[in-house]
């Protein structure tokens, strides 16, 4: 091992550029990097390399500094990123006049750039930051103390797997008592923060039906957006957890906490056709207690009070309904696809008043009533219903529409009320009702994190997404798409391969600690019968991302189980969790609690300081994927394939099979590879794998120690695989995985996986012909329809008990105040008057993007965003610094800005600077100090005084029916410093 | 001589900084490999282009304004008569102004004498450097790094693109430099 590796840098990317210019100029082989004049030269200094000039590589990959998904062009020389733009092949980056035909060969598109953001922009800091750990770390003095040794892989993981031994029980009970709980396997837990498509297929498969744990995966979506998809899917049936409006050709948008020109997904794409919308005469509000960019730049910035979106939206509503401004030629129709309209709605459904659930017919068909008799819904006159035909008996059962139903909640609050409520005059209510309605199916409101990231944030959802019902707008050029969808990266079609099944693999069973997609009462009947309601702590039954937030929470509290083996990858919960700071350095303090702590970083991370192991990852372009799955605003399919930019590979045989193995940037040798060797399943002399590892190679490490299922041969079903493709039963490697993946997406779209490889994935024709089998539009509607049932009225809601209260939640949109895991409403106190909102620069990822060099370059620290009106009263100015106060007593400092477009009583904060790590931190190393880079640290993190459940109290508010942390509902003061 | 300019549509411009580490990428004016040097909250860095935010308006009436500026190759450039060694020119083909590093002493009258903030003190270097117009790839055919990135489409560029148009509140008075710009708002 070589010591200073971790701090020495190779061939650096500055070094690069001096040497090959000066070689270039030596041998006039590049003329291009020196060219014209002397004062030419000495002007540009050291500008990049062309991408025509020879020995310049230009590699087609995806991007990962969001969960965008957008096509990357890296330019590569000697090994060395230097740049990376957008791919030209790809929906995300141009528009669709200016996208280049899929057939383009990759020499001629290389000269045509894409579109990117400044986060993909800057991924050459993220390879090359100086701070990156480049080799297995392990904890020498107490967890947390910031004394490490550096270790070899091979210790590392036989530690590791010497451990995992000791609890990889898939038989034996974790409590007799209660079997729900499934084997002691369950008490190795996995949690990522960012894993996308493909790897998550592969952990889930390995952890899961290799070492037998139900605990595979806790990823990060309860922060992310959560409540959001799990009320499109309760309005859906499960169906579809995200819409967003066809901008091409949409009027008039209204953006509920959705900042399209700084955050959600594409950002990019969004942004682009956000500009094209204004500049060719469209409407834009935005609904945000900030004047976001996205508001700044709309014809009306609604400055709501932060988490009262449905009392905005429900007051739109009986504003629409009482001025018969809806459609009623799509809210009567019963089926799919009749009378010019695509998909349908439940209004005209009736609901039996007495068990809330729906009224159907022996064979399950709803039913609704025409011309005073009740029908089937599909056998209905015309595919008609009517809307409200008041108190019908079905089987002498008191029935009501849906639509009825959900009318009576809309009245039951005045404009005045609703206005009250949001703090929105009537006025602008009124206006926005108005307009939305005029633009009929080219009119589309839209909600993103803003409104669902409170304790009543699918309430919030469902409100603003009862609008889009109103006005029929889904199917509809303009309105709400559902996306172009994806290629079967994992399988299904016929001739793929169904990846995640592993021969020989087992099941896994039991309740993951997360509880997360199941019913508290019915699911652990034996934790029931001995706690009752209320539950210890939430369940979240239609919540179906895992519950990232409760992670720590549960693990402290030992609930429903204690576990043993925390793992985590790219995962910053203290840090992006809101109040879980605490929480979280407390428990993985425990090492009781927490025995084995393994953290996957790529710097010492807010996380990963707490581990016993640090195990140093390559980065999101030094890697395979199928990061597949695009968002709606791409109304074309896409089959996205991301490959290494950089780095090198070892080719060797096993099995009759060439097999490849990755060596990322700053490594030597492949952990798998080593793995495979071990075992004598293979031998050569290539170097011990050093530096950072692919993750999947390093699990295939493990796996191999562990001797579970999942690795080695005939590990894969090819059965009625396609022939002709170089499909892997065995997985010796992550190649052998991501080729298997690449043959489905090539058996899917029809594209030679070689070809796929070579341009970063395959991207459906465009739409330039009316004839085009995969064009975005038919006629007045989109060509990629949802064409199914949308609920006004959520049966589930209503016959499922809440696992806190006992009671069924509530089945229809409504308007709630800010409310604790109990359902009671957590009072505002006077002594701590501001609401803190957050938000992401348009330049920033969440936690990771302090890594980036050149996106701190635009601005080095955050500031506290203040009302200068709320600023004059306490008597700050510009500049000072203050510290923000939480109810719970945590404190964090900050420097105020004062601005004009925040509503007054919120503070607002952007969500990615004040850490405290991710190589911010001064460390010690095999006893030598390695200095942190203190200008990481600048800023405030406002999730520090991030709010408490006053139930729970050691976790954040909460919504309990969509699986959300509150983020938006903590209350400060402020105090001068 | 056709005078290359930019042409900057004010309602496309989203404010999202890519214009800005797109030139930082192609120009290599912050090394990747080194952490950023930070001095009272401002980076030490240098950067070719730039995206001023602002807000306009009094709460409730808040709008916001981003706009992207670089080196605009004045037609009567002041860094160039600002310059006491003659370091810079101004291209005959083309009209781009250019700093000559090897001339160049770094007094930094020129970036004192732009009223648009072009010229950047570079304190590894000890000279002044500034927006090329990206032209080694212009040179190739290719367009300017800024260019190609910017999301709104926001910043195009031509020849003797007629300006200033509907100049930004704030920007200096055109008549001093003959800024080789034309602003929109479409």
């Amino acid at each position: 091992m070589e010591k200073k590796s971790f701090l020495a840098n190779e061939l650096t990317r500055r070094k690069f550029i001096e040497l090959s210019a000066t070689a270039a100029a030596a041998a006039s082989v590049a003329p291009q990097l020196l060219s014209g004049s002397k004062v030419e030269a000495a002007t540009y200094g050291h500008p990049d390399p062309l991408e025509t000039t020879s020995g310049v590589e230009t590699v087609f990959s995806m991007c990962l500094m969001c969960h965008s998904r957008c096509g990357v062009m890296a330019k590569v020389a000697n090994g060395v990123l230097l740049k990376v733009d957008g791919s030209p092949y790809h929906p995300n980056c141009l528009d669709p006049e200016e996208r280049l035909p899929y057939s383009t060969p990759v020499e001629e598109a290389k000269l045509h750039r894409g579109k990117n953001c400044a986060k993909s922009q800057a991924y050459p800091t993220l390879v090359y930051d100086p701070q990156r750990v480049k080799t297995p770390l392990k904890r020498v003095g107490p967890r947390g103390s910031g004394q490490w040794q550096a270790i070899s892989w091979k210790q590392a993981l036989d530690e590791i797997a010497e451990h995992l031994r000791t609890i990889r029980d898939v038989e034996t009970p974790i409590d007799p008592a209660f079997p729900e709980f499934g084997p002691v396997a369950n008490k190795l837990v996995l949690s990522f923060g960012r894993w996308q498509n493909g790897q998550k297929q592969f952990t889930d498969r390995l952890f899961g039906s290799g070492f037998g744990t139900v605990n595979y995966r806790h990823d990060h979506t309860s922060i992310c957006e959560v409540s959001h998809h799990t009320a499109f899917k309760l309005m859906t049936d499960g169906k579809k957890d995200h819409f967003k409006p066809d901008l091409d050709k949409a009027e008039y948008v209204i953006w509920f906490g959705a900042s399209v020109l700084e955050a959600d997904f594409p950002m990019q794409t969004l942004a682009r056709k956000v500009a094209n919308f204004l500049a060719r005469g469209g409407k834009m509000v935005t609904v945000d207690p900030r004047c976001s960019k996205t508001a700044g730049k709309s014809h009306r910035w609604v400055p709501i009070k932060p988490g009262t979106d449905a009392a905005f939206a429900l007051g739109m509503a009986r504003w629409i309904i009482e001025n018969r401004r809806y459609d009623e030629n799509f809210l009567t129709n019963t089926k799919a696809d009749v009378n010019g309209e695509k998909s349908y709605t439940d209004a005209t459904f009736l609901v039996r008043l007495t068990d809330r659930a729906f009224a159907r017919d022996a064979s399950g068909n709803y039913l609704v009533v025409n011309g005073g008799t009740v029908y089937p819904a599909t056998q209905a006159p015309n595919f008609k219903g009517e809307l409200d035909p008041g108190t019908v008996e079905v089987d002498g059962v008191p029935c009501r529409t849906a639509w009825s139903l959900y009318v009576e909640r809309v009245m039951e609050r005045t404009l005045e009320e609703y206005a009250d409520i949001c703090g929105i005059p009537v006025d602008m209510i009124v206006d926005t009702a108005r307009e939305f309605a005029a633009h009929g199916k080219k009119a589309v409101a839209n909600p993103y994190r803003g409104p669902v990231k409170h304790t009543n944030g699918v309430y919030n959802a469902l409100a603003i997404g009862t609008l889009n019902m109103l006005v029929g707008n889904f199917d509809w050029a303009g309105g709400n798409s559902g996306g172009g969808g994806q290629y079967a990266f994992a399988g299904g079609p016929p001739g793929t391969v169904s990846v995640g099944k592993v021969v020989g693999g087992v099941t896994p069973k039991g309740i993951p600690i997360s509880r997360h997609g199941k019913r508290y009462d019915k699911d652990a009947p034996n934790l029931f019968a001995r706690d009752g309601f209320p539950a210890k702590r939430p369940w979240t039954p239609f919540n179906g991302d895992w519950f990232y937030h409760d992670l720590i929470p549960s693990i402290e509290e030992g609930y429903p189980y204690p576990i043993d083996t925390l793992i985590t990858y790219w995962n910053a919960l203290p840090y992006a969790a809101p109040a879980q700071r605490e929480v979280f350095e407390r428990t993985v303090a425990d090492t009781e609690k927490i025995k084995l702590f393994v953290a996957f970083d790529v710097v010492i991370g807010e996380v990963s300081r707490w581990a016993d192991y640090i195990l140093p990852d390559s980065t999101s372009l030094e890697r395979w994927g199928t990061p597949t799955n695009a968002s709606p605003a791409i109304t074309t399919k896409v089959g996205n394939f991301r490959k290494p930019v950089v780095g090198s590979t070892i080719r060797v045989e096993i099995a009759g099979k060439e097999r490849l193995f990755y060596v990322p940037t700053y490594a030597r040798g492949n952990v798998a590879l080593d793995a495979w060797r071990e075992v004598g399943e293979v031998s050569g002399n290539w170097p011990e794998a050093e530096g950072p590892q692919l993750a999947e190679d390093v699990f295939i490490a493990l796996a191999v120690r562990l001797g579970i299922p999942g690795v080695g041969r005939n590990t894969f079903d090819l059965t009625g695989a396609k022939e002709g493709l170089d499909w892997r039963a065995d997985l010796y490697s992550a190649w052998d995985w991501y080729l298997n993946l690449l043959n489905n997406i090539s058996v899917d779209s029809g594209v030679p996986p070689e070809e796929i490889l070579e341009k970063g994935g395959v991207f459906a024709p465009l739409d330039t012909t009316p004839d085009d089998p995969k064009a975005a539009y038919s006629g007045p509607y989109l060509k990629a329809q949802f064409k199914g049932l949308l609920h006004f009225y959520i049966e589930k809601l209503a016959t499922t008990p809440d696992s806190m209260t006992g009671r069924p939640y509530d089945p229809l949109p409504n308007v709630y105040p800010v409310r604790d895991v109990l359902g009671r409403e957590v009072r505002d106190d006077p002594a701590y008057p501001f609401a803190i909102v957050t938000y992401k620069d348009a330049y920033h990822g969440q936690a990771r993007t302090v890594q980036n060099s050149w996106l701190r370059a635009i601005k080095p620290e955050n500031l506290i965003e203040m009302n200068a009106a709320d600023a004059k009263a306490l008597g700050i100015r510009d500049g000072d610094t203050v510290r923000l106060v939480a109810p719970s007593g945590a404190a964090t400092l900050g420097k105020v800005k004062l601005i004009q477009g925040v509503r007054p009583g919120v503070l607002a904060v952007s969500h990615h600077y004040g850490h405290w790590a991710s190589g911010a931190e001064t460390v010690k190393i095999n006893g030598q100090t390695v200095p942190g880079d203190a200008a990481r640290a600048l800023g405030v993190q406002s999730n520090l005084v991030g709010r408490l459940d006053p139930h729970l109290g050691n976790v954040c508010l909460m919504d309990t029916v969509g699986g959300s942390a509150a983020f938006f509902d903590a209350r400060v003061r402020v105090e001068r410093v | 001589m056709a005078q290359i300019g930019w042409i900057i549509d004010l309602t496309r411009c989203v404010g999202c900084h890519t214009c800005t580490v797109a030139c930082i990428a192609e120009n290599n004016t912050i090394p990747a490999d080194t952490n950023l040097q930070v001095r009272n909250g401002k980076a030490v860095a240098v950067k070719y282009r730039r995206v001023i935010e602002r807000e306009i308006g009094v709460f409730p009436n808040v709008k916001r304004e981003f706009v992207t500026m670089s080196c605009h190759h004045c037609a009567q450039p002041a860094c160039m008569k600002a310059c006491p060694v003659d370091a810079i020119t101004k291209r005959a083909s083309d009209g781009v102004v250019l700093i000559d590093l090897e001339k160049c002493i770094g007094c930094r009258y020129c970036a004192w004498a732009c009223p648009y903030g072009a010229p950047q003190f570079n304190e590894a270097t000890g000279k002044v450097e500034k927006c090329t117009f990206c032209q080694h790839r212009l040179a190739a055919n290719l367009e300017p790094a800024c260019v190609s990135a910017c999301l709104g489409k926001a910043i195009r560029f031509g020849y003797d693109v007629g300006g200033p148009g509907q100049v930004p509140e704030g920007f200096a008075d055109p008549g001093l430099t003959g800024p080789s710009v034309r602003w929109e708002r479409s």
